[in-house]
């Protein structure tokens, strides 16, 4: 079979088994315009939010529970606290008069319960929640109210009940029914002649916050109480959820109950401490906190290492603007908002858009001279920390002024000790540079230099996080390394054998093979069997996977070697990282790195190229789709993707000018070079004359793209050589052993 | 000075055209678009995932988004390119997410489909099992969707020796599986 019937046998082959989906695809594309035309009305009904008023919806949910929990606001539903309305009309019909009422049916209070298909937990399910967590029957209550907040991360339904002494107030995940928040506020009236005395009121604010029947199943564990008689601030934790309790001791009630649980959301504790912890750990993976972006703009006259932590009231008219790419960095207004404010930017894995989560505070330094009693807590000993878990952070710290920009960098950073701290320049450590990268992959391959016959580097960046990928041919195998620009992890490695001994037809058996392959130089001490796949009528190999223990570098692979049945040698080799490769981090812009990954060549480096190519197209990095940066002949050749646009750079490597399309290729000649020119040059290369090969051959290629060469083998000093010369230039477009 | 280059690769006015009108309402001209790079999308899809089920799932929502897309897609002459993005981004999501839920599977590909005779079975499995990750999309574009080495070259960032070496290689593998 010559190449074009395979081809056209391949071709066929697809056709026929690709699957003829057309009708289902037009009627799924008119149901979609219909459902798209249906979220334009009214939400009466839970709907999916839009994406792009997700990330929005994300953020408001985020500045809402942190100013809840830091006391800004004294609760998110609008119903209470001292700007509520007097008289809140609760909605007891359909909103939507298509929809009737469903189980649980109620005809005197609350809206109808409507089914939701698309998560797990119905509203029922949610509302029965609800009324379980709260110890409540439905006919205790005299109200409730449903809706829902359907997020692409966290979709929840919030649900209120009302009851004769209490409001309560729910988030409830849509998709597991955990309670995410609920928050309890007493809704009866506090009678003076009530007043109990207890000669240790904090005391007994802990123990009757203890007996709160929301919390004393729970384990409930005393962190620390807050006296502003006659009420009693109680913090505990409980389970999973950290919890606030206000306590009226001289009525010997709990007014208000908080739980937050702390899977789900930046936890304020004690007013001091941030601390995020990963949303939702349940489902697997964690967020992807590799690209997350946390800035804080201090106040005006604090110095790094000075800052101290105070809460106050926010400043009202605080929005927050985004500036031009790539950063969509959130700027306040000047003068308006005098404070710190801890901004979170991070995508989810397998979502492109980026969420952003904050924490806002005023930190007044100075008191007030316009109001003398307001918070000062210069010098309480109070200042921020912050810890994330199990992340890279990176931080800038920009002063209010002349905005400048500090970047920290590492697993765990904090501001604001007592004693300054340097911030540890990691960049330098974790940012990989293309040297670098080569030498891990030659070391990983165990290879040294003289060994390595071709090399191609290139710097590749799409949505995951930017590689370079290394090639190195030997004269018996090839290597394809992706090493990972962050930390120089090797994402993926693959050798190719390209010549096989001659000494074939052996027919190994399974634990030769296995032997062989743990033989292999690329086979880890740390690998653990996985499978063994024996040859069978379709394949002629035996496929072994092992998967290896964490590295140095906490790196896992699954490994699969390829033994050939009849040759008794390993033919292939295939590293993957055992984790998904995570997104592109925008913290890796090229605006935001310093120092610059440079390489120890004297070249400015392909990350620079980038930069300087995307620069010259003025998009951000964000913007871009695709982009690979690959070094030739002392020119990087930058090619990316913004939009549905492809652009190509030619850069200069040592002083990064840009180069036209003329000063790096050459003129296209006009005639062909000749048989005997392109043998010469194969023969030049290896320093010899055609007298000493045998079997020399030449062969003029035409393909049918226009791509024209030379391809000439020969004999000589034991192998089998190749050469691939340009038909219109002296050109050595590939050589090596062949296959 | 800066050398801008645009792709410029050859004209497909017929899928050009089917978008075009797509865009404009035309039923019809969805399915059209389908029967003419169904195959195509299906084909890289399944290089990619190596899975016929999640192919198929990333063929629909391609088409879907393709659908959705029209309007706002501009003629860069290179139609056939912009709906492999869009299906190159849809199995990436996928590989994410079975990755994320542990269902990768690390097994060799089978093509379970009573639909395709066994001959064409055993080429598919063929350029599944036998064919590197890189080798196969090169296969797969130029052999189904049709693009020439030099437009592969461009859009797998290889150079055009590399590409057409590792097509030879490719078929050379091949046809010694089968």
């Amino acid at each position: 079979m010559n190449n074009r019937k395979l081809q056209k046998k391949i071709r066929q082959a697809f056709t026929n088994a690709t699957p003829d989906l057309a009708e289902s695809i037009a009627v799924e594309s008119l149901f979609s315009d219909k459902k798209d035309a249906k979220t334009e009305l009214p939400p009466s009904k839970p709907v999916r939010t839009p994406i792009q008023f997700r990330a929005t919806a994300a953020l408001v949910a985020s500045i809402l529970v942190v100013a809840l929990l830091i006391g800004l606001i004294p609760s998110i539903n609008p119903f209470i606290g001292p700007n509520a309305p007097d008289n809140v009309t609760l909605s007891t019909e359909p909103t939507d008069p298509d929809v009737q009422p469903t189980s649980p049916t109620d005809e005197t209070t609350g809206p109808p319960l409507k089914p939701t298909p698309e998560y797990a937990i119905t509203e029922e399910n949610a509302f029965n929640i609800a009324l379980e967590y709260a110890g409540l029957a439905k006919d205790d209550l005299n109200d409730y109210l449903i809706s829902g907040n359907f997020q692409l991360v966290f979709p929840y339904y919030e649900i209120v009940l009302y009851t004769d002494a209490y409001k309560y107030y729910y988030w409830i995940d849509a998709n597991y029914g955990t309670v995410a928040q609920l928050e309890r506020s007493y809704a009866g009236e506090l009678i003076p002649d009530d007043v109990i005395y207890s000669p240790t009121p904090d005391v007994t604010a802990v123990e009757l916050a203890k007996e709160d029947q929301m919390i004393k199943y729970r384990d409930p564990a005393f962190k620390s109480v807050t006296a502003t008689p006659p009420y009693y601030t109680v913090r505990m934790s409980a389970r999973e959820y950290h919890c606030k309790i206000e306590v009226s001791v001289a009525h010997g009630v709990v007014t208000n109950l908080h739980m937050i649980n702390e899977n789900f959301f930046i936890v304020i504790d004690d007013g001091v401490n941030f601390q995020l912890t990963p949303i939702m750990p349940h489902r697997e993976p964690m967020i992807d906190f590799t690209s997350e972006q946390i800035k804080i703009w201090l106040t005006e006259g604090m110095t790094y290492g000075e800052v101290k932590l105070l809460i106050g009231e926010q400043t009202s008219n605080v929005s927050p603007t985004p500036i031009d790419e790539p950063w969509y960095v959130w700027y306040f207004n000047e003068g308006i908002y005098n404070g710190m404010r801890l901004e979170i930017r991070f995508k989810y894995p397998g979502y492109d858009h980026i969420d952003d989560w904050y924490a806002a505070m005023n930190v007044p330094t100075q008191p007030s001279p316009d109001d003398p009693d307001a918070p000062n807590y210069e010098d309480d000993g109070s200042y921020l920390s912050t810890w994330l878990h199990g992340m890279k952070a990176v931080a800038a710290i920009i002063r209010n002024g002349d905005e400048t920009v500090e970047v920290l960098f590492g697993k765990d950073w904090y501001v604001g000790q007592a004693d300054p701290i340097t911030p540890p320049d990691v960049y330098s450590e974790e940012l990989t540079n293309e040297t670098e990268a080569f030498n891990i992959a030659l070391d990983h391959a165990g290879l040294n230099l003289n060994d390595v016959i071709t090399i191609r580097r290139s710097l590749r960046a799409d949505s995951t996080l930017p590689c370079y990928e290394i090639v190195l041919g030997t004269k018996s195998h090839e290597y394809v390394y992706q090493v990972s620009v962050r930390h120089g992890i090797i994402v993926s490695a693959q050798r190719q054998t390209t010549e096989l001994t001659d000494d074939g037809l052996l027919e190994i058996t399974k634990d030769d093979a296995i032997r062989i392959a743990e033989a292999d130089p690329m086979y880890g001490n740390n690998f653990r069997l996985i499978s063994v796949q024996e040859p069978d009528d379709k394949n002629t190999d035996f496929r072994i996977v092992y998967q290896s223990a964490s590295d140095a570098k906490d790196a896992e692979y699954i490994c699969t070697v390829t033994v050939s049945r009849l040759y008794g040698m390993v033919i292939n080799v295939d590293y993957q990282y055992k984790y998904q490769i995570p997104l592109r981090e925008e913290t890796a812009s090229p605006d935001n790195i310093s120092p610059w990954p440079m390489p120890a060549d004297g070249s400015i480096g392909m990350y620079k190229a980038i930069d300087i190519a995307r620069k010259a197209v003025g998009v951000g990095y964000n913007q871009i789709i695709h982009v690979v940066c690959e070094e030739r002949d002392g020119i990087f050749t930058v090619t990316f993707t913004s939009g549905l646009q492809s652009y190509k750079y030619y850069i200069h490597v040592s002083n990064g000018k840009l180069l036209s399309e003329q000063d790096v290729l050459p003129v296209p000649p006009t005639s062909e070079i000749g048989e005997e020119m392109a043998i010469d040059v194969a023969m030049s290369h290896l320093g010899i004359s055609a007298d000493v090969v045998e079997n020399l051959q030449c062969t003029a290629i035409r393909s049918d793209d226009s791509a024209h060469y030379y391809e000439i083998s020969f004999n000589f000093d034991g192998y089998n050589w190749y050469f691939r010369i340009g038909m219109y230039s002296p050109e050595i477009l590939e050589y090596g052993p062949p296959v | 000075m800066a050398l801008l280059q645009r792709n410029t690769l050859p004209p497909s006015g017929t899928l050009d055209g089917y978008i075009d009108r797509m865009a404009k309402g035309d039923t019809q001209a969805l399915e059209q678009l389908y029967r003419a790079a169904a195959p195509g999308v299906y084909a890289y899809a399944l290089s990619i995932l190596k899975n016929s089920h999640d192919a198929q799932d990333v063929l629909q929502d391609t088409f879907l988004t393709v659908h959705s897309s029209a309007a706002s897609y501009r003629s860069q002459e290179k139609p056939m390119a912009w709906i492999l993005t869009i299906a190159k981004n849809l199995c990436y999501k996928r590989l994410k997410e079975l990755q994320r839920s542990g269902t990768a599977s690390l097994d060799g590909f089978a093509l379970v489909d009573n639909r395709v005779s066994t001959d064409d079975k055993l080429v598919i499995e063929a350029c599944m099992n036998v064919l590197s990750d890189e080798e196969r999309q090169i296969v797969v574009l130029h052999a189904v969707s049709g693009f020439k080495h030099r437009e592969i070259a461009r859009m797998l960032s290889l150079p055009l020796s590399t590409v057409i070496s590792k097509y030879h290689r490719a078929l050379k593998k091949m046809k010694a599986s089968l």
